[in-house]
């Protein structure tokens, strides 16, 4: 059985980067990805396969972030999450959280739980309560509203040479 | 395995996402121009979501407990030991009477009391009677 450690040390950079780009603050994801895991480590942990349990992870994530949004410390105009690439990839990541702030919240969290954390399609349906179908068809209405919004910035970025990876 | 219905792009998408598609789908949707540059804009969107630098945590770092040698906390509980003796032996020692103050001393060892100037004798019967009881 995974203890509340074993998860911190598996999950800590998935969940703090969901939340990151979830709130759009570096600051307030940390303290929020600390949340997580005190929770996590009060909670007595499930007994359930390790898909299982990250769901489980990222929907007490999830639940954070959206009790954050709710009691409206959401501070959009602050700094965004501390990218590590150069001037021009920070323009469209700035570009990137304007579009994620457009996109409906279960929209943009499975979005992001897919992309900045790699959750399968099973996994994002257990952590946001909704089917595995409900998820593939969310994640394709998502990446299409982004793509619309990012436009040639985005096939810039790709002109500059792309890879095949996964998400972790 | 996907079904014929999905368009080109759900194909695409459920492939960079690791799901089992219909290879004959997949072709076709790779073979428009517009679904290569779907796959290209998918994983650039992918590369810029995921870029965001490591977690640290903003709670101090937590030192590590080093256990302590057994002489190192035998020699502690000596000196502790022997401290707490010495305390309590000054608290109780009886201090002298710091220098600079003077011995008080009786005033009639002092100063003599002057000599009678007129001497009144009272006789019993004359100036007073003595009467038993307490009336």
């Amino acid at each position: 059985m995974a203890t509340a450690d074993v998860l911190f040390a598996q999950h800590r950079e998935g969940v703090f980067r969901y939340l990151c780009r979830s709130v759009g603050q570096a600051d307030t994801a940390r303290d929020l990805t600390q949340e997580v895991f005190l929770r996590v480590a009060r909670s007595p942990v499930p007994e359930a396969e390790p898909p299982a349990l990250r769901a489980w992870v990222f929907k007490i994530a999830r639940n954070l972030a959206i009790n954050h949004a709710r009691d409206g410390q959401r501070r959009p105009e602050t700094a965004d999450p501390p990218d590590r690439s150069g001037p021009a990839t920070q323009e469209l990541a700035a570009a990137l959280r304007q579009a994620l702030e457009r996109l409906p919240a279960i929209e943009r969290d499975v979005f992001l739980m897919r992309e900045t954390a790699g959750l399968s399609y099973d996994e994002i349906a257990a952590a946001c309560e909704i089917t595995p179908d409900a998820v593939r068809s969310r994640l394709q209405r998502a990446r299409g509203h982004l793509r619309e919004t990012l436009g040639g910035a985005l096939s810039a970025r790709g002109a500059r040479g792309v890879r095949l990876t996964m998400p972790r | 395995m996907t079904n014929d219905n999905e368009t080109g792009t759900d194909i695409i998408g459920a492939f960079i996402d690791g799901e089992r598609v219909d290879p004959a789908a997949l072709k076709a949707a790779l073979a428009r121009p517009e679904g290569r540059d779907y796959l290209v804009d998918l994983l650039a969107l992918r590369e810029l979501a995921g870029d965001v630098a490591p977690f640290v945590s903003s709670a101090p770092p937590v030192r590590p407990l080093i256990p302590l040698p057994r002489w190192a906390a035998a020699a502690a509980l000596i000196a502790c030991i022997g401290g707490g003796f010495l305390a309590g032996t000054r608290a109780t020692r009886v201090t002298p009477a710091p220098a600079g103050t003077t011995q008080v001393t009786p005033p009639d060892a002092r100063v003599r009391a002057p000599e009678p100037t007129r001497v009144v004798r009272l006789e019993p019967g004359v100036d007073w009677t003595e009467t038993s009881g307490g009336k």
